[in-house]
């Protein structure tokens, strides 16, 4: 019984990471129409900003979180200005193609500026890992759920409760009739970009401790698509839930179908979701839009 | 004897003396080709996400080719590596082999990886070229190809080696396996359970595989705990995977002995897992403690070049460069007439390389003595470590030779 909640806490753990980055997929197909390839490699460039203010600054966490923000805040708006801005005419699968080429830019820069060793960050909790009634708690995923939890409800928040967070939903709903009300849509879409970025960049130092900081955790992207799909583009409880339907499914289809095909139970999963409910758990049919 | 006789006697002297006794030194040049320098194409990982251990490499083949060079290259000849891009890919690879072929007339290869290996296999057959490898699969000695040497212990040997630790030194008969679902993983893993069936009647009570990149190891380290297992191996050659299921296994509470390929001690391997990695395993292509000159002496100049401790992938190609010059001189394939060097016409240059490197026999390399084998296996030493304080610390040195029959 005891491996049964230690697989659901690992599958809760990974879960909540994927909704992250899937978070901020979706704000960006919500506010630009389009999809962001280059996601992946933003998680990765967290990570390495994380090591960076983390362990060349030697800044403490508290202070590093703030600045690791303000950094991909920065690189997110330079991603709109410089790739979305110019293309924002443009077939979409333009974007597409120059989001994967901004991924390729940003992992051949990591290895040039890091080097190609895997870097490891001190984890945010200095404590061994605990037991509690028979379960084995590593106290670095505990923060990430803890945290995670904690963002995607200001996310919720700030879309929901603020005029800004209005703002860019009326854009991501119609562009034009958002125009229309006087919202400056070219700024409300930057500030998608701006938010989108440092959610990705907020999962990358979070999984830094556990996963080391390589250019491999750019790879992680296609879970966060399966995140959207099945949690329905778009719909952060949706995201959160489809992170830990996906966690789940890996974690159990591991341990009693096969480890080998780890990641393929996710994406059986999400073609299943494809053919039964394309619209995804929260949203409406995306069929069209995908 | 008559005036005549004399003349004539005098006359056949000097004939004799005029016509050399083998071909001339002259004539043979006139075949030969006038040369600057010694190549030999490297096909190594500079970018992509292997570029590591591509660093590594290349700092063996680069101390290498500084002692070769030192000591008057070949013959007086200089030796250059020539360095092609492969990314840690097997197309990256076909393409960086046949861009050194095609565009150097090069004596002899380095590649790495048994992917790898086995992809460039029908070019290296075609382009009949001596090529130095550091792949481990015991696959690849299957294909017969007669111009690959291998520089490190085939994972059939390092698998024996292991089974036998296991059961012999460690004393555990409840076994299970955890290894990359890759042709190193795959093949190790095959080669180990071959030998415990063959040589003790055990057959592992858990198998569990991975993909290489995966982030969380829960399901399969719990696996095997509740096996009931009192030992591990594994066998992985990505050292963050190494990492995490090091820090997975401590995390989740599994109380039995872990002994890894050697890519578990691998200074990366080691700098991530930190303390995680204290207490495990591993049968690796060497130990500090070794006091073998030529090891202590590699080890030396690593550290005063590199100021960083050598790994094993600096060390198969450190010996390798030096392997192909020393094969090179007793093939006679470089000559030097006045200030000029001249070598064999290229093929068959690079047959009598070959033919030299086939009758290696007690070569004294860092990483021991270097013998071909009916595979052109070249060498039959390791070393099982303990990691202590995240340092490998030498449990036992093996000579495959004694110790595997």
């Amino acid at each position: 019984m005891n491996e049964f909640f230690q697989l659901i806490l690992a599958g809760i753990a990974m879960g909540f990471v994927y909704a992250l980055m899937g978070l901020s997929i979706a704000l960006i197909y919500n506010a630009a129409g389009t999809v962001s390839f280059a996601q992946g490699a933003l998680v990765m460039l967290g990570a390495y900003v994380g090591v960076t203010v983390l362990e060349t600054f030697h800044l403490s966490y508290q202070l590093a979180l703030p600045a690791a923000i303000i950094i991909m805040g920065v690189i997110g708006w330079g991603y709109q200005r410089f790739i979305y801005y110019p293309l924002r005419y443009a077939n979409r699968l333009m974007f597409i193609i120059a989001g994967i080429g901004f991924g390729i830019f940003l992992e051949n820069i990591a290895i040039n500026v890091w080097g190609a060793a895997p870097l490891i960050v001190r984890p945010m909790i200095a404590v061994n890992t605990f037991k509690v009634g028979g379960l084995y708690l590593e106290p670095q995923l505990v923060a990430i759920v803890i945290i995670t939890g904690c963002i995607l409800l200001l996310e919720q928040y700030f879309l929901r409760c603020t005029m800004l967070g209005k703002m860019t939903q009326a854009v991501a709903q119609d562009k034009d009739a958002a125009s229309l009300m006087g919202i400056n849509v070219g700024v409300m879409i930057a500030i998608t970009f701006i938010n989108s970025t440092i959610l990705a960049g907020i999962a990358g130092i979070l999984i830094a401790p556990i996963f080391y900081v390589t250019t491999g955790l750019s790879m992680l992207l296609p879970k966060a698509f399966a995140t959207c799909v099945v949690g329905g583009f778009g719909n952060t409880t949706g995201t959160i839930l489809g992170g830990v339907i996906i966690g789940l499914t890996e974690a159990f289809g591991a341990r009693y179908i096969s480890p080998v095909y780890r990641d393929a139970w996710a994406f059986v999963f999400l073609i299943l979701f494809l053919f039964f409910r394309p619209q995804g758990i929260f949203r409406e049919r995306i069929g069209e839009k995908v | 004897m008559t005036k005549l006789m004399k003349s004539i006697l005098v006359v056949l002297i000097f004939a004799a003396l005029s016509v050399p006794s083998a071909p001339s030194h002259a004539a043979s040049l006139a075949e030969w080709e006038e040369v600057d320098y010694f190549p030999i194409g490297v096909s190594n990982h500079i970018t992509g996400t292997s570029a590591l251990s591509g660093r590594h490499r290349a700092n063996g083949y680069n101390l290498g080719l500084e002692e070769v060079n030192e000591a008057g290259g070949i013959n007086g000849l200089p030796v250059k590596l020539i360095y092609e891009d492969d990314q840690g890919s097997t197309t990256g690879a076909v393409a960086a082999v046949r861009r050194l072929l095609s565009q150097h007339p090069i004596l002899a290869l380095q590649i790495c990886r048994s992917s790898i290996v086995n992809a460039v296999h029908p070019i290296i057959l075609e382009e009949k070229v001596p090529t130095l490898f550091g792949a481990t699969a015991w696959s690849i000695s299957e294909l017969k190809n007669p111009w690959y040497f291998r520089m490190r212990v085939n994972d059939k040997d390092t698998a024996a080696i292991m089974a036998k630790f296991i059961v012999e030194d460690l004393k555990k008969t409840k076994i299970a396996s955890l290894h990359d679902a890759d042709v190193f993983g795959q093949g190790g893993d095959e080669e180990t359970k071959k030998y415990l069936k063959s040589k003790y009647g055990i057959t592992p009570i858990t198998t569990q595989k991975y993909t290489s990149g995966t982030k969380d190891f829960t399901a399969q380290l719990l696996a095997i705990k509740e096996s009931g297992a009192e030992v591990v191996y594994c066998w992985g050659t990505n050292s963050e995977d190494n990492a995490i299921i090091l820090r997975q296994f401590k995390q989740l509470g599994l109380q039995m002995d872990l002994i890894g390929s050697a890519a578990y001690c691998s200074s990366v391997t080691l700098d991530i897992a930190g303390t995680h990695a204290n207490g495990i395993y591993s049968v690796y292509d060497f130990a500090f403690e070794d006091d073998r000159p030529e090891l202590q002496h590699w080890v030396k100049a690593y550290r005063t070049k590199y100021q960083e401790d050598p790994d094993f992938w600096a060390l198969y190609t450190y010996d390798g460069t030096k392997l192909i010059a020393d094969a090179a001189k007793r093939a006679g394939i470089v000559k030097k007439d006045g200030n000029k060097f001249y070598i064999m016409p290229l093929q068959e240059a690079r047959e009598a390389l070959a033919k030299a490197l086939r009758e290696t026999k007690g070569y004294k390399g860092a990483a021991g003595t270097y013998s071909a084998d009916e595979y052109q296996n070249m060498i039959r030493q390791l070393a099982v470590v303990r990691i202590e304080e995240s340092k490998p610390r030498l449990v036992k040195l093996v000579n495959l030779e004694e110790d595997t029959n």
